[in-house]
C-alpha cells in the first residue's frame, strides 16, 4: 500500500488519528499536500459516499470517516493556503428556515469540500436573506439547501424567491435536496439539481464548475 | 363493524368491512379544538380531545395518544425547546460525553412528567367506546438519540458500543415501565416508533438496537398488550428482523418496496404504510390521494397487509386528503 492508499484506508475505517499522523509523516517526508489531499482524503471518502449509495455502510460508518477527513483537513488546510492552491469554486450550503437537521447537510459539504469546493456553512435554521447576504459576500456560485421536514421543504423555494427578489437568482445554480425532496418537487419550485444522495450531489457540485 | 371490532378481526385474520386506516396523522388534529402545537404536547387533555375527535372526524381505527419523540428524553435531562408553531426538539443534549452514562440511572414514568400525562391521555382515551387508543413508546435508539444527540450517537456506536449499549439499557427500563403503566390503565395497543434505528447498519442494528425493541415487545405480550413498530425511514435492509420482534403490525415508509417487505416479512407481521406523506398525501390533490392509496391496495389486496402514509403527515395536510385515504380503503375492502 502507498501512502495515499493508506491513508485513504484508515479514512474509510474512521481512524481520526491515524488519518492525522499518517497525513503528518508525509508531510515530513515532503509529499505535496494537494497530492495528499486528492490521491488520499478525498479517494477515501469518494469509496465511502459511493458505498453508503450502495446501502454498503450506513450513517455511523459516513461519520466517522468524515471526522476523519476533517482531522487530515485541519493539518493539511495551512500547507495548501501556503502553497497557494486555490478552490475549484465557492458554495454557500445550510439547512432551511425552521429545519434542525444537519447530518445529511454536513456529509453534501464534506463530499463537495472533497471535490475542491470551498463551502461556507451557514449551518441550520437559516433565513432566506441571510442566504442571499452570503452569496453577495463571498460571490458564491452555488447554493446548496438541504431540508428534512415535509414542514420546511417549501423552505427552499422562499430562499430561490429571496434571491429573485434580490436579482441575483441568475447569478447563482439552486441544489436542494433532503429525505422528503424529490426531481418533481425540484422542478416545481424552480431549483436547478436535485440529488437523492450526497456522493451524487458533490459530483453534480463539481460539473458546475468545470 | 365499529373501528374496535374492525383492528380486532383484521389482526386476527378474520373478515372486515374495510382494511383498518392507522394513518399517524400527528399534529394535524391540533386543528381539531383549535390548539396551538406547544398546548397539544404540554395539555394532555387537550392533546386527548383532539386525537379522539380526529380519530372520528378522519375515520381512523385508532386513538394516536402521542405527540412527540421527546418525552422521555427530557427526563433525563434533555433541553427541550417548544416553539410556537413547530413539534418540539432537543434543544441541549443531557450526555455530553457517552461514558458519562454511569451517572444516568434507569428512570419511572412516575418520573417523567410528560410521560405520566402520556398515561393519564390513554387512560382517558380508553373510555372510547367504539374506537381503541394506540399510545406512543419511543424507542430505545431515538431516546438514546435525544439524550445524546443523534450525530454523537452514530458516532458512539462504533467508538465507545458498551457505553452506548448501557444508555440503550436504561432507557428501555423506562419503556418497560410505561408498559406496565399502560396495561394497568386498560390499554390494549401500543406503538413503538424508532425512526433513529434505521440509521444503523442491519449488523448494528442486529447487535444495539433489536434485542432492546424486543424487549418491549416481550413485556408487552407478556402484559396483554399488542404492539405495532413505527420505523421511518428506508428499512428494507432490517424488515427479515422487525417482523420478527413480536410486533402484530410493522410500519413501512414509502420508500421501501412492499412487494419485496411482504416476502422479507414472509406472514410474521402484518406490514402497514408504504405512500408519500408529502408527494402522495400533503403537496397533492384529494382524488390522487385517493388513487395512490387505491392502486397499492388493490395491488396487494390478497394480502394481509394495511396501506396508509409511511410516516407522519405534516401539520398543514389538507383535511379532504386525509379524508381520502379512508374513502380508499373502503373501497379495497
Ligand atoms: C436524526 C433525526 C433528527 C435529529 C436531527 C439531528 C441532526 N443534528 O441533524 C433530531 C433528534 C434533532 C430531530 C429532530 C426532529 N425531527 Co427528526 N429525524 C431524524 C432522522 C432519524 C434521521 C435524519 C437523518 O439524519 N438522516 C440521515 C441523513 C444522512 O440523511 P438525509 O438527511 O436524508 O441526507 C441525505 C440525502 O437526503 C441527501 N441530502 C441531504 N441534504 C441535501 C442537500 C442537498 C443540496 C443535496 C443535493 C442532497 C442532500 O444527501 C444525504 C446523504 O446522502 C429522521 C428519520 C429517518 N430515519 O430518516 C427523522 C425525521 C426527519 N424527523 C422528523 C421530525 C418530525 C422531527 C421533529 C419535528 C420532532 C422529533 N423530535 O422527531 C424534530 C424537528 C426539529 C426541527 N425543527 O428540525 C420526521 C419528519 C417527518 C416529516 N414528515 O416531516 C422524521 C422523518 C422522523 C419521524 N418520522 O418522526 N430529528
Amino acid at each position: 500500500m502507498n501512502v495515499f492508499e493508506s491513508i485513504a484506508d484508515s479514512l474509510e475505517r474512521g481512524r481520526a488519528k491515524e488519518v492525522s499522523a499518517k497525513v503528518t509523516e508525509a508531510l515530513d517526508n515532503g509529499v505535496s499536500p494537494e497530492q495528499i489531499l486528492n490521491e488520499g482524503l478525498v479517494v477515501g471518502m469518494n469509496v465511502i459516499g459511493e458505498q453508503f449509495k450502495n446501502n454498503e455502510v450506513f450513517v455511523p460508518e459516513v461519520l466517522v470517516a468524515a471526522r476523519a477527513m476533517n482531522a487530515g483537513l485541519k493539518i493539511l488546510k495551512p500547507y495548501l493556503q501556503k502553497e497557494g492552491v486555490e478552490p475549484v469554486g465557492k458554495a454557500v450550503i445550510c439547512t432551511v428556515k425552521g429545519d434542525m437537521h444537519d447530518i445529511g447537510k454536513n456529509l453534501v459539504k464534506m463530499m463537495i469540500e472533497g471535490q475542491g469546493i470551498e463551502c461556507i456553512d451557514l449551518g441550520v435554521d437559516v433565513d432566506p436573506q441571510r442566504i442571499v447576504d452570503a452569496v453577495k459576500e463571498s460571490g458564491a456560485k452555488l447554493v446548496c439547501l438541504s431540508a428534512l421536514l415535509t414542514t420546511t421543504m417549501y423552505g427552499q423555494k422562499d430562499v430561490i424567491d429571496a434571491l429573485k427578489a434580490a436579482g441575483i437568482r441568475d447569478q447563482v445554480k439552486v441544489m436542494v435536496g433532503g429525505a422528503p425532496v424529490t426531481q418533481a418537487f425540484a422542478d416545481e419550485i424552480g431549483a436547478d439539481c436535485y440529488t437523492l444522495d450526497a456522493a451524487s450531489a458533490a459530483k453534480a457540485a463539481r460539473a458546475y464548475f468545470d | 363493524m365499529n373501528s374496535k371490532e374492525r383492528l380486532d378481526a383484521f389482526i386476527a385474520g378474520s373478515a372486515v368491512d374495510r382494511r383498518p386506516n392507522l394513518t399517524i396523522v400527528g399534529s394535524t388534529v391540533c386543528r381539531m379544538n383549535r390548539i396551538d402545537i406547544p398546548t397539544y404536547c404540554k395539555e394532555w387533555r387537550r392533546m386527548e380531545e383532539a386525537a379522539e375527535l380526529a380519530a372520528h372526524e378522519y375515520r381512523l381505527d385508532f386513538i394516536q395518544v402521542a405527540s412527540d419523540l421527546v418525552r422521555e428524553a427530557e427526563g433525563y435531562g434533555t433541553e427541550v425547546a417548544f416553539p410556537a408553531d413547530r413539534l418540539p426538539y432537543a434543544a441541549g443534549y443531557a450526555l455530553e460525553d457517552i461514558t458519562d452514562v454511569s451517572r444516568l440511572h434507569p428512570l419511572k414514568v412516575q418520573d417523567i412528567p410528560r410521560l405520566c400525562d402520556l398515561v393519564l391521555a390513554a387512560q382517558k382515551a380508553a373510555e372510547c367506546a367504539d374506537i381503541y387508543p394506540m399510545t406512543l413508546a419511543v424507542g430505545p435508539a431515538t431516546v438514546a438519540g435525544n439524550i445524546r444527540g443523534v450525530e454523537d450517537l452514530m458516532m458512539d456506536s462504533l467508538d465507545e458500543p458498551e457505553a452506548v449499549e448501557e444508555l440503550l439499557d436504561i432507557v428501555t427500563e423506562t419503556s418497560l415501565d410505561f408498559l406496565k403503566c399502560l396495561a394497568e390503565t386498560g390499554q390494549k395497543y401500543f406503538y413503538v416508533a424508532d425512526p433513529v434505528a434505521s440509521l444503523l447498519s442491519p449488523r448494528m442494528y442486529l447487535n444495539l438496537i433489536l434485542p432492546r425493541q424486543k424487549k418491549i415487545f416481550d413485556r408487552g405480550r407478556e402484559l396483554g398488550l399488542t404492539g405495532r413498530l413505527h420505523m421511518c425511514g428506508n428499512t428494507t435492509h432490517v424488515i427479515e428482523y422487525t417482523s420478527q420482534l413480536g410486533a402484530a403490525i410493522v410500519d413501512i415508509d414509502h420508500m421501501v418496496d412492499y412487494g419485496e417487505a411482504l416476502e422479507k416479512a414472509a406472514g410474521r407481521c402484518i406490514l402497514n404504510g408504504n405512500i408519500d406523506p408529502v408527494a402522495d398525501v400533503f403537496s397533492c390533490d384529494a382524488a390522487h390521494t385517493h388513487d395512490t392509496i387505491l392502486a397499492l391496495g388493490q395491488k396487494y389486496a390478497s394480502e394481509k397487509a394495511m396501506f396508509m402514509p409511511g410516516c407522519e403527515l405534516p401539520t398543514t395536510t389538507p383535511t379532504e386528503n386525509i379524508l381520502a385515504i379512508a374513502d380508499a380503503l373502503a373501497e379495497i375492502g
